[in-house]
């Protein structure tokens, strides 16, 4: 079985063939290249046949006809085929090397008459109906167009993996170099580095998760282990210090890391400031675990350090971070941290609930912190809670959705904002 | 961070002013600290470690008067030499004491359960469960000066211990007492320290328990203070914050002379010098004049001299003896920030001119979420913390001992270890979601912990990714597929090799090799491990180490 291709379809509809189009333009004289070619749309097929057929010639620019066929067979042949009848092989042949038809094998056309035959309806358009075109002898099945078929759920990145990729873009539109690091940290970089006494209550096991094995981390270069043990124990020029007898063992002792700032202190050895640091990473707290107490979540830890700054541009930052984040209000209490003075607590106002919100920590690093570590320049700082944003999504009531059920029917119909 | 409770009356009364909730709420934490509960008659706030004399309700409003600008300077102390000597011998148990005496105080039901509030809050603050400091408070008139502070053996020495009616060892106390269990800080000490009067009356057996004898009630008039511990400067800190709510309730401050330190407590201010323009650069402010020595005053300091208008006056500043936190400059800006109040400074966001770079790897993490998701594998985030059970019983496995990370002190018998492995808890999540629609496909990429003598922390993170999908039926095939087109689209050569990882069924497990190392597994979940984890449908699923990838 054979079936008309478009273009021979369309030769049959025009009832011309190009190169029969063609011959007749020039059937009274020469004419130029240029004009045929925007008056004949098939000009190229055109010439290429008429000149394989030796009709025309091509001289200066021109094309001459040479000799005006008596009859085009081809056009009889697509008629023939276009009828359901079969014309002889040759011009078969022919139309088939022009690309005007194309040939349906026989278990094709078979295939799809069985499909049909006998039935008032079918339901399914299969690949054969379509070649052999003989769909048109048949009806379809109508579905009730309102009907669902089986419920379908996107794959997507996690719930978390959306914030941590807008807040990153944030930082990163702002200028600020993305850093990782360890999950389990020396006290050293975890409290020492940043001046926190070896008695702080924040060091006992009731906060801190302390590991078994490993059982010792390596400190430091000896000169910043130096640094740092004199801040503790007589403070410097400026400084008290804490004035007690600080312990090496002591700031061995590896912790998973209560904060990210254990990464941004040791950042703030290999730095030059100016320089703008963040990283977003999961912390550890020893905190019994309820609908909204995790022992594992994220901090939003960045730093600035450079010439010049000061406690408005802490708090510059802090606000447009919380703008860019959608919280148009947000406001700022002082807190406490052993690193930062001064330490601030910002809020921003959530309107569904007409209530401030505590967002985390942050503060300039004490000169205790940052002298140690060869830093001049103030250090604007701030550690803040990934998963509290997270929390106001009304869908969101149970922290434990985030890391340890993984409940897959919220995953999937998470609504999506497009912003 | 400890929270105090204060009865709102009693507030009112110290500071003499009325406490609205719009104040007691909005306009007290911006002094320092956070509420915590409020009601009719009490509120609770957190007072940040720095303030210790906050932890008292005379200092609270002591602070608060200052913040409302009632009061302002350091008070003046007449003091008067009570003529009480305290006597020391050796203590190496707790070597180190200190003093007061307060006379003609009248002590009120309020005052009081007060006084006991800062007492317990000191203890457990600055004095580290009484490891660093504890305070006994004794009526004066019961005993006779002078007293000695000296230490005796614990299964000799008796006396009647506060709450109880019969003498007791010091060692019966540690046993049968309910504040025994302090005695526990003296442990492996031969003797124990106690204090005692002239006539061997004993005052107390520091830092478990006051005697009987001494017990304060409201009849009490004239109060002995001994505050122990083992840093000097730490328990004269306590006895100066105890000493000034007692002076707010009325008190007369007067000295004991202890052994080989003079006369106590030591009420001198302390100096510190202050730059002002080191405290204008900070805050991005231009005080000076009487603006900043308002602010100053105001937040409880005096000054040395006079202040002038200048910005680049230095200023030495007198701290108030209860203050126990300043030791930087920066301490004093932080108070005038303060003073000022936070909500009143304008935020100004700077330019400073960097140059943003991200993180690589997690760019190149992202960038492999992206071609799973395209697989229709849902992304999911487990903890970092688990257990043995999880990790390798359940997977059919023995404990890998010799890599793991454990905790020292788990919070839980469910979360003792870090995990080392990313697939036993997407069985968990599959477990967990057995109620939502089939097929589940879900992954995660894991940064899984392993010991490693060789980084300075002995612990090498290793990235994993763990990819499950279950179904009514599941096909081993598919999962290779997955592994196939996975690693052609990021072109990598792998292979696969036979295993005999008992996580998966027989015949349906292969490793994955790249660059002759192994460096995952794939296959289908042994039906012992579904039963394992209560997973009533088949798993196919891959775990595969993609650090050399990042």
């Amino acid at each position: 079985m054979y079936k008309l291709t478009e273009e021979g379809k369309k030769y049959l509809a025009e009832k011309e063939l190009p190169e029969k189009q063609l011959v007749k333009k020039i059937q009274e004289e020469p004419r130029e290249i240029q004009e045929l070619e925007k008056e004949l749309e098939n000009f190229d097929i055109a010439v290429n046949w008429a000149k394989k057929k030796d009709l025309i010639e091509i001289d200066q620019g021109k094309i001459k006809l040479l000799k005006e066929p008596s009859n085009y067979p081809e056009e009889e042949a697509l008629q023939q085929i276009e009828q359901g009848n079969e014309p002889e092989p040759k011009s078969i042949e022919k139309l088939l090397k022009r690309n005007l038809i194309k040939e349906i094998r026989e278990n094709v056309v078979k295939k799809a008459r069985n499909q049909i035959e006998g039935k008032k309806e079918i339901t399914h358009l299969t690949p054969e109906l379509i070649q052999t075109e003989l769909w048109e002898e048949t009806k379809f099945k109508k579905y009730n167009i309102k009907a669902l078929g089986k419920k379908k759920h996107p794959a997507k990145k996690h719930i978390l993996t959306h914030y941590i990729n807008k807040i990153r873009r944030i930082f990163l539109d702002m200028g600020f170099q993305e850093k990782t690091g360890s999950y389990v940290e020396s006290s050293f970089w975890n409290f020492d580095a940043l001046y926190t006494a070896q008695d702080h209550p924040v060091r006992e096991m009731q906060d801190t998760f302390f590991t078994k094995k490993p059982e010792k981390a390596e400190l430091p270069g000896q000169s910043t282990v130096k640094n740092v043990k004199k801040m503790h124990e007589e403070g410097d020029e400026e400084s008290k210090g804490w004035g007690y007898e600080w312990s090496e063992e002591e700031a061995k002792k590896p912790v998973l890391r209560t904060h990210t700032t254990s990464l941004t202190i040791k950042a703030l050895k290999e730095i030059e400031p100016p320089a703008k640091i963040f990283s977003i990473g999961r912390v550890f707290r020893n905190e019994t675990i309820d609908y909204s107490h995790i022992p594992e979540f994220a901090q939003v830890e960045g730093i600035v350090a450079a010439e010049e700054m000061n406690f408005k541009n802490l708090l510059g930052y802090l606000e447009e971070f919380y703008n860019k984040m959608g919280f148009e209000k947000v406001r700022f209490r002082p807190g406490y941290f052993p690193y930062t003075e001064m330490s601030v607590e910002p809020e921003v106002y959530y309107e569904p609930k007409d209530e401030w919100l505590e967002m985390g920590g942050s503060g300039i690093f004490r000169p205790e912190v940052t002298r140690p570590m060869g830093i001049d320049v103030p250090v604007l700082a701030w550690g803040l809670g990934l998963e509290r944003i997270a929390m106001l999504d009304p869908d969101i009531t149970d922290i434990r959705d985030f890391y340890c059920k993984n409940d897959l029917e919220l995953l999937r119909n998470k609504q999506i904002k497009l912003e | 961070m400890p929270v105090v409770e204060f009865n709102i009356k009693e507030l009112e009364k110290l500071t003499d002013k009325t406490l609205t909730k719009e104040i007691l709420e909005e306009k007290i934490p911006m002094l320092g600290c956070d509420i915590e509960h409020i009601d009719d008659e009490k509120v609770r706030y957190e007072v940040f470690p720095n303030r210790p004399d906050m932890l008292s309700q005379e200092g609270f409003a002591r602070a608060l008067k200052y913040f409302f600008g009632l009061d302002k300077g350091i008070p003046e102390y007449k003091t008067e030499k009570s003529g009480i000597k305290l006597n020391r011998e050796k203590v190496k148990a707790r070597p180190k004491i200190t003093a007061a005496a307060v006379k003609n105080i009248k002590l009120t039901d309020e005052i009081l359960r007060s006084l006991m509030q800062t007492q317990e809050k000191l203890h457990k603050t600055l004095g580290r469960e009484r490891r660093k400091l504890a305070i006994g408070i004794h009526d004066l008139d019961k005993v006779e000066p002078p007293f000695t502070y000296k230490a005796v053996k614990p299964n000799k020495f008796k006396f009647k211990p506060l709450n109880w009616n019969q003498e007791l060892t010091l060692k019966q106390i540690q046993e049968k007492h309910e504040k025994g269990k302090y005695a526990d800080i003296l442990e492996g000490n031969e003797k124990w320290p106690v204090i005692t009067d002239k006539n061997g009356q004993t005052l107390s057996f520091p830092p478990v328990i006051n005697s009987k004898t001494t017990e304060v009630t409201e009849n009490t008039e004239n109060l002995f203070i001994d505050v122990t511990g083992t840093d000097q400067e730490t328990i004269e800190r306590a006895l100066n914050i105890v000493v000034n709510s007692l002076r707010d309730r009325e008190g007369e401050i007067s000295t004991v002379e202890v052994e080989g330190l003079g006369e106590r407590p030591y009420l001198e201010p302390e100096e510190i010098t202050i730059d002002l323009e080191y405290v204008n650069e900070m805050l991005g402010t231009d005080f000076r004049g009487e603006k900043f020595k308002k602010y100053v005053e105001e937040m409880g300091y005096d000054f040395k001299g006079k202040i002038g208008m200048s910005y680049t006056e230095e200023k030495t500043i007198l701290i108030p003896p209860y203050r126990t936190d300043i030791m930087h400059p920066i301490d004093i800006v932080e108070d005038i920030a303060i003073r000022h109040g936070y909500d009143q400074f304008n935020t100004e966001l700077p330019t400073v001119a960097t140059t943003a770079k991200s993180n690589k790897e997690t760019d190149k993490k992202e960038k492999l979420k992206e071609l799973i998701i395209g697989y229709g594998y849902q992304e999911v985030k487990n903890m970092v913390l688990t257990n043995k059970q999880n990790q390798f019983t359940k997977m059919n496995k023995e404990p890998e001992q010799e890599t793991l990370v454990e905790l020292k002190n788990p919070l839980d018998k469910n979360h003792s270890i870090c995990r080392n492995k990313a697939l036993p808890q997407l069985l968990k999540n599959l477990s967990n979601n057995q109620h939502v629609s089939y097929p589940q496909k879900i992954f995660e990429l894991a940064k899984c912990l392993e010991l490693d003598e060789k980084s300075y922390n002995k612990v090498k993170a290793i990235e994993k990714l763990a990819i499950a999908k279950t179904d009514t039926q599941v096909n081993y095939n598919e999962i290779t597929a997955l592994l196939d087109s996975f690693m052609k689209n990021l072109g990598i050569g792998y292979e696969l090799k036979k295993t005999k990882d008992p996580t998966f069924m027989k015949g349906r497990r292969a490793a994955i090799i790249h660059q002759d190392k192994e460096i995952g597994r794939l296959g289908e979940i042994h039906p012992k491990v579904l039963n394992n984890w209560d997973i009533e449908k088949p798993v196919i699923a891959l775990e595969i180490e993609i650090d050399k990838f990042l």
